[in-house]
């Protein structure tokens, strides 16, 4: 039975009982205070609510504040802490190489925006199955509070009075669509619950589901104008709708109310709800519309949160391969390796 | 055609013969054209038989010596080795002259790798870069898959930072460099041993890597699945340096024998075995090696994971700054190298008694060597040879430079690369005796550009003139 110190996860058709220390981590080393303190907590509550078992789940990150937190959460999974900009081609090849294991990539602002956006744009051009997570704060805090990429125009560096950034910044979600990923979200490390579900969903997400989340960097991008900042970002947040998350085997429990909310499948049977709070025209499932959404609400300056795109119907890049059942780093001797016969009858035709 | 006619007629080649290679060239649909092309080469040799009183000294004839051999490139025989070597995701990025290794490869794969039901027991990804097609290949060696990744200089360049990681955080990987002239696009279609002391020393920091050194296409195959096997033995990259010479052209060879030994893992541990032993750490010399046990992510056990890293570690592959982790890490590291350089192919090597030249070489230029050894033979010159087929240098490799005179390094590159990384590890008495010869234009090398210099110091001071050669000998230093 499953307490409030052990969680049921599932394995291969048959029920793990594992403590929740599985899903915890160590002690974060980042600034108290810092958005990506926060988004560890909520994964780890997303993880245990969905069951992610930890034994079947890899973490990737790259380098930077936010690539250090996946030594924070689910300590029974295997992690890599890859390079700067580089975790996206690292979780391509752990991905082909086992299958049957869930990714979660942990990955900042300079890491996928600067360094790394050439291999996050591969990655959703080819819908890698794994959850990417971009801990935004507009500046890279471990090289201390320098600008990324996505610090906004007229930004100010590290403090009210210091530098102003003239350059206009990529916009993550716009950049994901463009490439082709069929998750697209953006939260805030501050709104528990949105961004609960949001992970839920995620977590179940047949492709490559990205989140930018704008987490607040308390030592370098926290002063009163910074539109990366806890106060700004709190007033000024314009959530889409309110988000459900709805498990595949609590499915029958539900019953959509009339107009209240639009339900949207997984691929795996589960749902996400959301009920819209703002842009009731905006269709999730719609490229064109989310498109329209996001240049939009950039033009006015919105900081709209919410599901943005959700395409459930597009494999994979792990399914595009048609690799056998049994994972790529499982198989036999035999398996890897023709008969001499092969070699012979192979030679004879050179 | 027709001057194919008349050389058929000069040289004594029978008319079935001309005619049969025709047919070869236009197969199928193009077969209406072959009766064009032997009308015109019968011609040919009829004007021939009609005009031509001369007796020519060479004539082709068919003999038997090639029988049962077969003629392969070996970027092929490559591919043979990464089919036979049990890889299951190769990733790569295009690039002369490795790109048809890949393709190979993926034809080879795509063919034999397939399951009753159709599904494929491999990946092969096309990167979007050099940088993801060394990460892929990371990630899926981190994985638990054999992973391979083939690619020239350039290539090389981008992986070094991913190249460097994986020895630290010791990721299996093989790496197939074939090697172009550089610096940087070069000649990308000309041949060069250019990059072997880069590839050893590849990385940032404290650096030593594996190379292996196919010196014919039957190595290129053997060494490409001994590469596999060496990866995850020893936890590390492994480069096969081959070259365009040997990649791109075709080459004349016996048949490839099936693998004697089955499919090595290294030290992997499954959860049963973390259920005996009750205790796992990553990085912990349980053997005293230098080579520590893994687990593969997926491994359902408590004890099983652990969090892989480029930035310094302890035993328990947790983060720590402590100078005497930092400090015991690479001094394993530096050990694991030392049982490694005891385990990879070691030297060929023909000691001819009482000769006091050693001739040291690798790779490509070890045809060229077998014949200038017959001239210098014929020319008063008496020598053993010693063919490097690994990097670190095997003891026997140190062994041999200490027992000759003169010992002559032979390679293709401007500064002598293994010439300068043998000299580090000889005693300094041994590495006075080390002449450098190089040959560094883009073309193969021949007898002619090792007899040159070689004969030129050999017959100094005799009667005898030295023949008129670039000056590419080295004089030894004076350290």
């Amino acid at each position: 039975m499953a307490t409030a110190d052990t969680i049921l996860v599932q394995s291969n058709g048959h029920t793990l009982s594992l403590s929740s220390l599985a899903f915890q981590g160590l002690p974060s080393t980042l600034c108290k205070g810092c958005g990506h303190n926060s988004i560890t907590s909520y994964l780890i509550e997303a993880c245990k609510a969905v069951g992610v078992n930890p034994y079947r789940t890899v973490k990737f990150s790259g380098i930077g504040c936010s690539s250090k937190t996946p030594a924070y959460f689910l300590q029974a999974s295997h992690g890599f802490n890859a390079l700067h900009g580089r975790m996206p081609s690292v979780a391509t090849g752990a991905g082909v190489a086992n299958k049957s294991l869930r990714s979660i990539g942990i990955s900042g602002d300079g890491d996928t925006a600067n360094i790394g956006i050439g291999q996050f744009k591969h990655a959703c051009r080819r819908n890698l199955p794994l959850v990417y997570l971009v801990e935004n704060n507009g500046c890279y805090g471990l090289t201390k509070g320098q600008f990324s990429a996505t610090a906004d125009q007229h930004a100010h560096l590290r403090r009210e009075t210091g530098e102003e950034n003239v350059i206009p910044p990529f916009d993550l979600c716009l950049e994901a669509i463009a490439g082709g990923a069929t998750f697209i979200a953006r939260s805030f490390a501050g709104d528990k619950k949105q961004l609960v579900p949001l992970l839920k969903a995620a977590l179940n997400h047949r492709g490559l589901a990205v989140l930018d989340i704008i987490s607040p960097c308390v030592t370098f991008n926290d002063f009163a104008s910074s539109t990366k900042g806890w106060e700004w970002s709190r007033e000024h947040e314009k959530p889409l709708h309110e988000v459900g998350f709805v498990p595949r085997l609590a499915e029958i429990e539900v019953e959509q109310k009339e107009g209240e909310a639009t339900r949207v499948q997984l691929h795996d049977g589960s749902f996400i709800t959301l009920r819209a709070l703002t842009h009731g025209e905006h269709n999730v499932t719609d490229r064109s519309s989310a498109f329209r959404l996001l240049t939009e609400s950039a033009s006015e300056q919105e900081f709209l949160t919410g599901l943005i795109y959700l395409d459930e119907s597009r494999e994979n890049f792990v399914e595009t391969l048609n690799m056998s059942d049994t994972p790529l780093a499982l198989l036999t001797d035999a398996q890897l390796r023709p008969s001499a016969g092969v070699l012979t009858s192979i030679l004879e035709t050179i | 055609m027709v001057y194919v006619g008349v050389v058929a007629h000069v040289c004594g080649i029978p008319t079935e013969a001309i005619e049969a290679g025709i047919h070869r060239e236009f197969p199928g649909r193009k077969a209406k054209a072959a009766e064009i092309n032997i009308a015109a080469a019968a011609a040919g040799r009829e004007w021939a038989e009609a005009n031509l009183s001369h007796e020519y000294p060479y004539r082709v004839e068919p003999i038997d010596a090639t029988r049962d051999q077969i003629l392969i490139e070996g970027n092929k025989a490559a591919a043979l080795g990464v089919l036979f070597g049990g890889t299951s995701v190769l990733t790569w990025y295009p690039i002369t002259p490795s790109s048809s290794l890949a393709e190979y490869s993926e034809d080879f794969l795509k063919k034999h790798r397939v399951e009753p039901d159709g599904k494929r027991t491999f990946a092969v990804v096309q990167a979007e870069d050099e940088l993801a097609a060394i990460g892929m290949a990371i990630g899926a060696g981190w994985a638990g898959a054999r992973s391979l990744t083939a690619t020239s200089g350039p290539g090389i360049s981008l992986m070094t930072e991913f190249v460097g990681m994986a020895y630290f955080a010791e990721i299996p990987v093989v790496i197939i460099d074939v090697q172009r002239m550089g610096p940087s696009t070069g000649l990308p279609t000309r041949t060069s041993q250019g990059d072997v002391a880069k590839l050893h020393l590849l990385g940032h920091g404290d650096c030593r890597q594996i190379v292996l050194i196919p010196g014919s296409v039957g190595e290129c195959y053997s060494m490409t699945v001994e590469a596999l096997d060496l990866a995850q033995e020893f936890q590390t990259p492994v480069f096969v340096a081959t070259d365009l010479d040997l990649g791109m052209n075709l080459w004349l060879t016996d048949p490839f024998p099936y693998p004697e030994t089955p499919i090595r893992r290294g030290k992997v541990l499954n959860a049963a075995d973390l259920e005996r032993l009750g205790k796992f750490e990553r990085y912990r010399d349980v053997d005293n090696d230098g080579v520590c046990y893994r687990t593969i992510p997926g491994t359902e056990h408590p004890l099983a994971a652990y969090f892989t890293r480029g930035t310094g570690h302890n035993e328990k592959s947790g983060y720590s700054e402590r100078p005497d982790d930092w400090k015991k890490n690479l001094d394993r590291l530096a050990l694991k190298l030392e049982t490694a350089r005891g385990r990879i192919p070691k030297p060929v090597i023909d000691l001819q008694p009482g000769a006091s030249v050693g001739l040291i070489a690798f790779g490509s230029t070890h045809w060229a060597l077998v014949e200038a050894r017959d001239i210098l033979r014929d020319r008063g010159v008496e020598t053993s040879y010693c063919r490097i087929r690994s990097l670190p240098f095997a003891d026997e490799v140190l062994a041999f430079a200490a027992k000759h005179e003169r010992v002559y390094v032979i390679e293709q590159n401007r500064d002598g690369q293994v010439y300068h990384l043998l000299r580090a590890e000889v005693p300094g008495k041994v590495a006075d005796r080390m002449i450098s010869v190089t040959h560094y234009d883009g073309t193969p090398a021949s007898a002619d550009v090792i007899l040159a210099p070689i004969l030129a110091r050999e017959h100094a001071g005799t009667v005898r003139q030295a023949p008129q050669v670039e000056p590419i000998v080295e004089e030894p230093s004076a350290e």
